[in-house]
């Protein structure tokens, strides 16, 4: 798969070291924007950023004592202080009476400060190995090789086939807890393997974005791609491609404009992308629901509004009949205050209760002949 | 495994001595009581009683400092898959109705929960669904995002999951608060329909009117228990005055103001 992703993007012209480059981008992004659904469903965004910072004392006291950059020492490294850290969290809210934000924003820094004063320590000792370490704070395009490459396509083939195989479990966690302990689900399990596959995601992560900025990779993808998707499955495929543009869209810049690390470039075009998203997009994107609200109700004319009633009536309408209708204005949070104005104002329907509207006679003639003209489809 | 479930479903609920503290600070107190197998149960109390409490606790959702929780001689606080023998409707505030999933998928929840990813959910989960969603007239609404329906409609969807574990024992965390008359319609007649069945059915409720038509056993909480047996002889006014205090004063006062906001209560249309 590695070595078709080079082959294809060598035709295209683009040489074997950026081909290397952007085939782990896309690797490591994807990863990162499918797993921004679990931090920021669960309302845990700074979570992610915690994680992230107090990786650093790890990666940097795997480095002092291995001389290492292998994935699996550095990840087993910050996989203990990741825990270290939310164990100090928990302590926190639990002994005092300061809440999660606060308690987060205590051990991140604490953590982090302890990784800087390590880091410096080790830049000064002179190892030869060390070159690369520093990139790991904001994160640089030059270290990246292919025997990394192939190690990344095997972690991101594990992250895929816990996810896959553990999918529904993961859902019914995400979404209630109380059921997936009744249930008998081991919460404690999947809670670590969530974990496991983040931490492992900001070590992926670290050579190419940074310690600093690879949480922003692991939170914001989901938040632009909820404003195009109602659905589960296709949340995690969209923000796995915000974050894949943004991704290559960075790392491309970076090329381009030497000596810009690419991590910076690939955030803010992912905000680019969010900021389009929360505008444009069609699940409650600011523009969608103004114009749906304002431009569209406001140039409709009666005919064209009582559709829209009807329509949103149908199941109903198709129960009781569309004599003597009446219906709760609370059933349908989709039909608006205005509408319902717009419609009582020309006497196609009649509020007789603050929660309760009835089709007048003539919004029932009116319907009919919609109906008869083909306007509205009676099926 | 059939004849273990048949022995536990036809037990009382017996909870002894518990004590549950959160943050120091005990929520309930000793609690003594029994809840007896096909009856309908309502735990009452005023705001803070730990009313909620006890039922997470039931659900070994809580952990108790002391006490236990037996359903036959088994310990329900630590029993594996209670999901066979309990079900639960949750609080609505205690929902994500911005997460994205349908209203069907929550129905077959506690079905697929368990699936492995290699496996297809099975068409007659759906079927099943459906058929729970049909019973409280939300069919139509399957294919929509849970957030985007009414207060009343979420109730249902989750009364159409606890029915789709079809278990013995059922626990509804305040079904009555801020829905559609269609709905606590739709909930009363549900309870009443279970109880008829032999099912044990647990409610936390603030609606002190409607327990004597419809309950058969009161439970008046206020971090211990002030008082248990049949609706008429526990919701005294000397009880009530132990339990909620110069509160219940307020609380019959709020409710005669929610009356007056909203004057016509008359019954929906028959569908």
């Amino acid at each position: 798969m590695v070595s078709w992703l080079i082959s294809v993007l060598n035709t295209l012209g683009i040489s074997f070291t950026l081909a290397v480059i952007l085939t782990g981008t896309i690797l490591i992004s994807a990863t990162a924007g499918f797993l921004s659904n679990f931090l920021v469903i669960q309302k845990q965004s700074v979570l992610g950023d915690a994680l992230a910072h107090s990786s650093l004392p790890g990666v940097v006291l795997a480095f002092l004592l291995f001389q290492t950059k292998d994935i699996f020492t550095l990840m087993v490294f910050a996989l203990v202080f990741g825990l270290l850290s939310s164990i100090l969290i928990n302590v926190i809210t639990d002994v005092t009476p300061l809440k999660g934000d606060a308690a987060i924003a205590i051990s991140l820094s604490f953590f982090f400060s302890i990784g800087v004063t390590l880091f410096s320590y080790v830049q000064q000792l002179q190892i030869a190995s060390q070159a690369g370490l520093s990139e790991f704070i904001f994160g640089s395009l030059t270290y990246l090789t292919y025997s990394d490459l192939i190690q990344y396509l095997g972690y991101f083939i594990l992250i895929l086939f816990i996810l896959f195989v553990y999918k529904q479990q993961f859902k019914t966690v995400l979404f209630d807890r109380e059921l997936s302990k009744i249930l008998g689900l081991n919460i404690l399990w999947f809670d670590f393997l969530s974990y496991f596959i983040i931490t492992l995601t900001v070590i992926l992560g670290l050579q190419l974005i940074g310690i600093v900025l690879i949480a922003g990779l692991l939170v914001i993808p989901s938040i632009g791609a909820r404003r195009w998707t109602d659905n589960y499955s296709k949340l995690f495929f969209i923000s796995s491609l915000l974050s894949v543009i943004a991704g290559v869209t960075g790392v491309l810049i970076s090329v381009v404009y030497r000596g810009v690390p690419p991590g910076p470039i690939i955030i803010l075009s992912l905000t680019i992308l969010t900021i389009i998203s929360i505008i444009f997009g069609t699940r409650n994107g600011l523009l969608t629901d103004y114009l749906h609200v304002n431009l569209f109700h406001r140039r409709m004319n009666h005919d064209e509004k009582l559709t829209l009633l009807i329509n949103s009536l149908k199941p109903e309408i198709q129960k009781s009949g569309l004599k003597v209708f009446e219906f709760n204005k609370g059933d349908f949070p989709e039909i608006t205050d205005e509408l319902l104005e717009a419609l009582s104002d020309c006497g196609y329907c009649k509020m007789v209760s603050p929660e309760k509207c009835v089709l007048t006679y003539d919004g029932v003639k009116k319907t009919q002949t919609l109906i008869t003209k083909g306007e509205l489809t009676n099926d | 495994m059939q004849d273990n479930q048949k022995i536990i479903s036809d037990q009382d609920i017996k909870i002894h001595n518990l004590t549950v503290v959160y943050r120091g600070i005990p929520v309930l107190w000793e609690i003594n009581s029994v809840i007896k197998k096909g009856m309908l149960t309502a735990i009452v109390g005023p705001n803070g009683a730990g009313k909620s409490t006890l039922l997470q606790t039931l659900l070994g959702l809580k952990k108790p400092r002391t006490g236990s929780i037996k359903l036959g001689d088994q310990n329900l606080i630590k029993m594996k898959d209670k999901g066979k023998y309990i079900s639960y409707v949750p609080q609505r505030e205690s929902i994500d109705w911005d997460f994205p999933i349908s209203c069907i998928d929550v129905v077959k929840m506690p079905l697929t929960a368990k699936l492995s990813g290699f496996k297809r959910t099975p068409k007659e989960y759906d079927d099943l669904a459906l058929e729970y969603l049909e019973k409280f007239e939300m069919a139509l609404f399957k294919d929509r995002q849970i957030g985007k329906l009414s207060g009343g409609q979420r109730q249902r969807i989750f009364l159409a999951r606890s029915l789709i574990q079809n278990t013995e024992y059922l626990i509804l965390d305040e079904p009555f608060g801020g829905i559609d008359a269609k709905t606590e319609r739709m909930t009363l007649e549900l309870l009443t329909e279970l109880k008829e069945k032999g099912k044990t059915i647990v409610v936390v409720t603030h609606d002190l009117s409607s327990i004597s038509k419809y309950f058969d056993e009161v439970i008046l909480l206020n971090t211990q228990v002030v008082a248990q047996g049949k609706p008429e002889a526990v919701l005294t006014k000397e009880n009530l005055k132990v339990a909620y205090g110069s509160f219940l004063h307020l609380q019959t006062e709020m409710k005669n103001e929610s009356n007056d906001h909203h004057p016509s209560h008359h019954s929906e249309g028959s569908h």
